[in-house]
């Protein structure tokens, strides 16, 4: 499913004092699935582009294309077919939830698509499956788990209706190393098997390094830069923009500066793999 | 995510109204209710509507906000010419209870848009210390005050909050049935109880003083607007007074 950005700015509060752009002129497009990041740091306008594909709000200018259809011309009809393709996990995640137990809040997004009760529990195990989430979990309630929990069962909102796009917000916020990992498995394999389009928005480029992809570089407002998961590499271009760059590519540089000659690895078990190759 | 402003929410900007000190804004808004209560007089009612209309351009809040609450009460204006028709009270008179809602709406609304919960908390609570001997519990009726003062906002970001959350789950609320809408209505409710809960809670910490004196919060000072804007509103009474003969 396509989304093509062509020179869209977000201007909130517009002609009041409170007045503040959002986003400046971006223009961008995705048409294969795949896992593409939007890194910056904050105040760069991420949170923004998730609203925007998600149908939450309209652009100020420009205009975005999504599945075929064009914002301006887009009908309720339209909207509604849309948003049941699009998931989208907020960065707070405990300002998705509404009911009083993790099983309604799973499923509350397929309450009204009409499945019979046995085919929805199903679902909502599998769901809870997918992110590691056990039987136990299904009487809690949402606001009483913690932020890695909260973060899960977000997602298992979302996966339970089955989106082509799934929009992630700092989804890696609070999460442990094992998360992390365990989320890569998920994401690669929701990208390989069912051919998700996977829109991360984060500052952490060590996480999106491992995984992405793209790579699309914000700043104040504008898109900067963008490329493929070398660009994380370009260590400059990074810091220019208030970011880290990713652990293993510092690592590397500051190895190579020896005059070794590393190459760039995802993960770390790779990284050590190929240390030891070039030592021994 | 974005800032967002409903009639009864704090607009987060500087204006000579927002750094008028939170114990005299109460005080002339106390004066006011007063006046609009015990005067039919309608130059005292003119001076007032017109004080009101400073103090909305003085706050630099957007019109439209103070037109939402004016414009949605006008069933209400309706009811009261029905009223007046009915106990046979003529045009004038409709005019003075018209104003005097107006007066009372608009001039709580830049009270409610210039003065953050802290602040409307701690200036109820240094009003009410006036009263210690009836051993009233300041405190309390301070944040339940807040609470009713800020519950319309609150309600309609929480309820924007659930639309939010049900859109990007691919639900539109609007397609809900009648049920369904009610049944969801008393969940918002429910949500708003408890964010206001948490609101009066984070204002608590912020006045925070072990002692009860409240010395950890630091408020506008009284400058020269708090003292104009207070004698103004002595003079009216003062105004009333002399009408009535009681000076």
């Amino acid at each position: 499913m396509e989304i093509i950005f062509d020179k869209v700015s977000f201007v909130i509060n517009k002609n009041t004092p409170l007045e503040k752009t959002i986003l400046n002129t971006i223009s961008f497009s995705i048409t294969e699935s795949g896992i593409y990041s939007f890194i910056g740091a904050s105040n760069s306008g991420k949170t923004a582009i998730g609203d925007l594909i998600s149908l939450l709000y309209k652009p100020t200018r420009g205009s975005i294309k999504i599945g075929g259809y064009k914002n301006s011309r887009l009908k309720k009809k339209d909207i509604n077919n849309l948003k049941s393709k699009i998931g989208y996990v907020f960065k707070n995640p405990y300002s998705m939830f509404i009911n009083d137990t993790v099983s309604k809040e799973i499923s509350y997004a397929i309450d009204n698509f009409g499945y019979k009760k046995e085919s929805k529990e199903k679902r909502i195990l599998e769901s809870l499956k997918l992110v590691e989430l056990d039987e136990s979990y299904l009487e809690k309630n949402p606001f009483d788990l913690n932020i890695t929990d909260a973060k899960k069962l977000a997602l298992a909102c979302i996966l339970i209706y089955n989106p082509k796009i799934i929009i992630l917000d700092e989804i890696t916020n609070g999460l442990s190393v094992s998360d992390k990992n365990k989320l890569i498995r998920l994401f690669r394999m929701l990208k390989n098997k069912y051919r998700k389009t996977i829109i991360l928005l984060s500052k952490d480029t060590s996480f999106c390094y491992q995984i992405t992809d793209y790579v699309y570089l914000l700043s104040y407002t504008r898109l900067i830069d963008y490329g493929t998961k070398d660009l994380l590499e370009n260590t400059n271009i990074i810091k220019n923009a208030n970011l880290e760059p990713p652990k293993i590519v510092s690592f590397v540089n500051a190895y190579n500066k020896k005059g070794r000659n590393l190459d760039y690895y995802n993960n770390i078990l790779d990284l050590i793999k190929g240390v030891y190759r070039d030592v021994f | 995510m974005y800032s967002r402003n409903y009639y009864g929410s704090f607009y987060p900007i500087t204006s000579k109204i927002h750094k008028l000190n939170p114990i005299v804004k109460l005080i002339n808004f106390i004066i006011m209710i007063l006046l609009i209560i015990l005067t039919n007089d309608k130059e005292i009612h003119l001076y007032l509507s017109m004080f009101v209309m400073i103090m909305i351009l003085l706050s630099y809040v957007p019109i439209k906000y103070y037109f939402n609450t004016f414009y949605s009460l006008r069933y209400i204006y309706l009811l009261l010419a029905f009223i007046c028709a009915y106990f046979g009270l003529g045009f004038s008179d409709y005019l003075v209870y018209v104003s005097k809602i107006i007066i009372f709406i608009l001039y709580l609304n830049v009270i409610v848009f210039t003065t953050s919960p802290s602040e409307t908390i701690y200036s109820i609570e240094k009003f009410l210390n006036l009263f210690n001997f009836l051993n009233l519990k300041a405190v309390k009726i301070a944040s339940s005050i807040n609470g009713l003062l800020r519950y319309h906002p609150l309600y309609m970001m929480v309820k924007n909050d659930v639309m939010l959350a049900s859109s990007v789950r691919g639900i539109n609320i609007g397609l809900f049935s009648v049920k369904t809408k009610i049944r969801l209505n008393k969940k918002i409710r429910e949500l708003t109880r408890i964010r206001s809960k948490e609101m009066n809670e984070c204002a608590e910490l912020r006045l925070y003083d072990i002692n009860k004196h409240r010395t950890n919060f630091r408020t506008n000072k009284v400058g020269f607007y708090d003292i104009l804007f207070l004698i103004f509103h002595i003079v009216l009474l003062y105004m009333y007074a002399t009408l009535e003969g009681l000076l």
